[in-house]
């Protein structure tokens, strides 16, 4: 018993780097054995998925992606099931971006899923690049009227009044779903307070885990869904692998991340356990002193 | 599903790695490694964002608007047309806003300044008001303690929303301080102060799972991308 104690208070002064260590093994551990666990939608993801759903054909959709490549790893997969579900169920799909970094962020999507994934999706029919625009919540301001005000051609040069997918948009109030995935300002607030909120247009989003308390007070009355960090994107897989069985990878991006999030948890409460129990003990001895 | 070591042949993969394994040196200890990617990384971020700025900003909405003649720099086919001088407005106040270079006219920078936050701040308080705190309200209230639908008492819902409505009103008893926290107020305030600590346990554990989220991406690229471990 004194043996346990002994090993125990020797984490109360433990390196961090031990702990940086297990970690890393942790999660190698799990993403070379490919473990993960299959997800469900929860009540704040599957709206978005039905929403889209009840969309009527060739209603289009504004996709915002409102990240860096800081915050990719949990937002990209969101905006590739998000890509394929609007592509999947013929909802012309138009990428704009608050941030500077957006152009690149859109470039990588559309190159994974619209033209690898959707080889007869065509742009302009199907899906659209408006690009990045500086001015973060007064760009959302002037698009609300029309998307000329800022944007006269899209990223490959055509005039907007050229593109089929936009034909029926004018302004913000005439996409059918406004979705942004936002690592943080400008971003989903700015989509709620300058768009949703005046139009009555709906926005749903996805956001970062850092981000996602901030957003949760605006479900269900000013948001559709939302989707909170890579568990929600998960959780859209999810919701995309019932409703379309046969069109979808067997795993997909934020499935598979899953499995490691799920272990690399299971070390940190592992280790404050550890470090609790390590304190309790060298209390104790303390006291018997 | 461990595959074997495929390296990758992509030079752009090979750099993000290295710089990857660079960055994640300092978990062991600071280190001259660790110190040329921080230095690349601000360096090519300042840089990335000045030409973003130049093309996205700078380029369509004064030299462009200024000089019809430009746009045809890079669009060839483009047809100018006649200069549009309410252009000048800002650049006036871009170039008041770089006197904070020179100690001696710095003040003048004030100018767009005071601009820029007197704008923001009167156009955000009409939208923040309506979305952050009417809406709120309603959201907080709105549906009311017994909500039904299809005359079926919502239990769940019911609960969910007496629990957001104490939260709320604890929560603001915590912080009014003209008034002792002693007694039932002072209870009131306390449950206030548990209703806050659950709250920021909920966000300390969503910035934790973000942190792994981001981890794992790493990983992803080290295993996948560059050592093809993934299948």
């Amino acid at each position: 018993m004194n043996r346990i104690a002994d090993i125990l208070v020797r984490f109360e002064s433990l390196d961090r780097r031990w702990i940086y260590l297990v970690m890393a093994l942790a999660v190698t551990g799990a993403l070379l054995s490919g473990l993960y666990f299959p997800d469900r939608p929860s009540d704040v993801v599957r709206p978005v998925y039905e929403h889209i759903e009840a969309l009527p054909s060739g209603a289009p959709i504004l996709l915002s992606l409102d990240y860096s490549p800081s915050s990719a790893p949990e937002l990209e997969p969101m905006a590739e099931a998000l890509t394929r579900h609007a592509l999947l169920k013929g909802q012309p799909l138009c990428f704009i971006s608050l941030w500077p970094t957006g152009n690149n962020m859109i470039a990588r999507v559309v190159s994974r899923i619209c033209t690898e994934e959707f080889p007869d999706a065509v742009e302009g029919r199907d899906w659209v690049r408006l690009g990045f625009q500086a001015g973060g919540e007064m760009l959302v301001n002037s698009l609300r009227d029309s998307l000329s005000a800022r944007y006269e051609l899209d990223m490959g040069g055509t005039p907007l009044s050229d593109l089929p997918a936009l034909a029926s948009v004018q302004g913000l109030g005439d996409f059918g779903l406004i979705l942004s995935l936002s690592a943080g300002q400008p971003g989903l607030k700015e989509w709620i307070l300058y768009a949703g909120d005046v139009l009555d247009v709906p926005v749903a989003g996805g956001c970062t885990g850092v981000g996602a308390p901030q957003f949760f007070p605006y479900y269900p009355l000013q948001l559709v869904g939302l989707l909170g960090a890579l568990k929600g994107a998960a959780e859209y897989e999810a919701a995309l692998a019932e409703g379309y069985p046969d069109d979808m990878p067997p795993v997909m991006r934020a499935t598979r991340g899953m499995g490691p999030q799920a272990v690399a948890h299971a070390v940190i409460v592992a280790f404050i356990l550890l470090g609790n129990l390590a304190i309790l003990v060298a209390r104790r001895r303390e006291v018997g002193r | 599903m461990i595959a074997a070591v495929h390296l990758s042949t992509d030079l752009t993969v090979w750099v993000s790695a290295l710089l990857t394994l660079m960055v994640f040196s300092f978990l062991y200890r600071d280190n001259p490694f660790y110190k040329v990617a921080e230095h690349i990384f601000v360096g090519v971020s300042a840089a990335y964002w000045m030409v973003i700025g130049f093309w996205t900003t700078l380029w369509p909405q004064v030299i462009v608007k200024l000089l019809p003649a430009a746009s045809r720099v890079t669009s060839p086919e483009a047809t100018p047309g006649p200069a549009d001088l309410t252009a000048l407005a800002p650049l006036a106040l871009g170039l008041l806003m770089l006197c904070r270079l020179v100690p001696s006219w710095s003040w003048l920078g004030r100018w767009p300044t005071a601009f820029v936050i007197g704008t923001t701040a009167g156009y955000g308080l009409v939208r923040y008001i309506r979305s952050d705190f009417v809406y709120q309200i309603r959201a907080t209230v709105g549906r009311g303690l017994l909500p039904m639908a299809d005359g079926r008492w919502l239990w769940q819902e019911s609960l969910a929303a007496l629990v957001i409505l104490i939260g709320t009103l604890s929560g603001i008893v915590y912080f009014i301080n003209t008034r002792e926290h002693r007694g039932g107020y002072g209870r009131i305030a306390h449950l206030g102060l548990l209703f806050m600590l659950v709250t920021f346990g909920a966000s300390f554990g969503s910035a934790v799972m973000a942190r792994i989220a981001l981890l794992i991406g790493r990983f992803q690229e080290l295993l996948g991308d560059w050592l093809g471990l993934l299948s």
